[in-house]
């Protein structure tokens, strides 16, 4: 298991570009283990449009349900959690299959 | 070589600088023009105004202009020490050496700074110390970093500025309020609109595209049309004030009421914020009255 630090990118998460950066970092951390840690210490805030830009790579390449199963959110703040929790929620319903 | 007088005082103010920003001589690339700062010493020039020039003369730069500031720095007086202190001069690449031992920031205000496009992260010391600098804790935390990031978000992806984008904030500790101000040279909001995948949105005018931009689900094709949005009901509940300036118009909000109206052109965009630090803003509260709903999700 691998834990991604998402300090290590900055405290302050804002852009999509960003995003997709992370995204790739995650791919290519998941291509040699079976599940990564999103570890959100330090970071003191998330913009939707990261977030949605990261759960929608995310969510488009490992289908929702396997991507639960593969990773794992620890040490959000409660209003980072909810940004991820409404780019999840718009995210999801335009799933590719 | 073109020159551009520029005169600030205790009585320019947004409207007035990017007026006298109009370009008369149609520079172009390889123009050789001098951007001519002319200041009244002592006077207290609005903290909006240094911004959008280190916009304007970085996107002559990134344009191939070979443009150069001048200012006259050698007189000690607040004018000088407090442009000095906010990294104007750095900004516009003229040498400056602050005579004084540097006040500590904390508390008070975001230097000038760059947002990078290019770049995929802000540097470091921006976000870890923003807060710290403004004096910034507790309920108003989130929403107030919340509106800040998607703003730079909009910017890094729509601008499609080179130089990329200017931001500059400042805390008044008797009024209680942080104005924001983030600027960029890039193509305006309507030339986003117009270039964009949004088949309605293209044929909308500049006016119609100031109104519609802060609309819950608009985009112009890129992202989701909800950052901006969120931004301006954060906005509303704090009882602050947004405007938004691009092209020949600009949009305020105040008081949850939405005008247009029209200006001397800014290639680009001009973002104000202006937070009420009486009034905390739950992000939470603001997802779930616009029927974002963050309860029924739930992370694994």
């Amino acid at each position: 298991m691998v834990t991604i630090r998402f300090s290590d990118y900055g405290d302050f998460l804002a852009t999509r570009a960003l995003g997709n950066q992370l995204a790739l970092d995650i791919k290519a951390q998941l291509l040699h283990s079976p599940k990564v840690i999103f570890d959100f210490t330090g970071v003191q805030s998330v913009s939707l449009s990261f977030s949605d830009e990261l759960m929608k790579d995310l969510i488009n390449y490992y289908g929702f349900e396997h991507l639960k199963s593969i990773t794992h959110f620890t040490n959000l703040s409660d209003a980072i959690a909810q940004t991820f929790k409404v780019a999840i929620s718009m995210r999801k319903d335009s799933v590719v299959n | 070589m073109i020159t551009l007088s520029i005169r600030i005082d205790g009585t320019t103010d947004l409207f007035q600088i990017i007026y006298q920003l109009q370009d008369p001589a149609h520079i172009t690339a390889g123009s050789d023009v001098t951007l001519e700062i002319d200041y009244t010493c002592g006077t207290f020039v609005d903290g909006q105004i240094y911004p959008v020039l280190v916009s304007y003369y970085q996107g002559l730069k990134s344009k191939g202009v070979n443009v150069k500031a001048t200012f006259d720095t050698s007189q000690i007086c607040e004018t000088v020490l407090y442009a000095g202190r906010m990294e104007f001069f750095s900004q516009l690449d003229i040498p400056y050496q602050y005579p004084l031992k540097k006040q500590d920031p904390h508390g008070r205000f975001i230097p000038i700074s760059i947002i990078p496009i290019g770049q995929y992260t802000l540097d470091h010391e921006f976000g870890e110390n923003l807060c710290e600098r403004l004096g910034i804790d507790g309920p108003h935390k989130d929403a107030f970093l919340f509106a800040i990031g998607e703003i730079i978000a909009n910017i890094t992806l729509h601008s499609k500025a080179d130089c990329g984008g200017i931001i500059y904030g400042q805390y008044f500790p008797n009024k209680k309020e942080i104005h924001l101000i983030l600027v960029d040279p890039g193509r305006g909001i309507h030339q986003a609109f117009v270039d964009g995948s949004n088949k309605e949105a293209i044929t909308w005018d500049e006016e119609v595209c100031l109104r519609k931009c802060m609309e819950k689900g608009i985009t112009c094709g890129n992202g989701r049309g909800h950052g901006l949005f969120l931004v301006k009901e954060i906005i509303n509940r704090n009882l602050g004030l947004i405007r938004i300036v691009s092209g020949t118009h600009y949009a305020s909000v105040v008081n949850g009421n939405l005008s247009v109206r029209s200006c001397d052109f800014w290639q680009g965009c001009i973002v104000v914020l202006e937070f009420n630090l009486n009034n905390p803003v739950s992000l939470k509260d603001v997802y779930i009255e616009n029927g974002y709903d963050p309860q029924t999700e739930v992370l694994w």
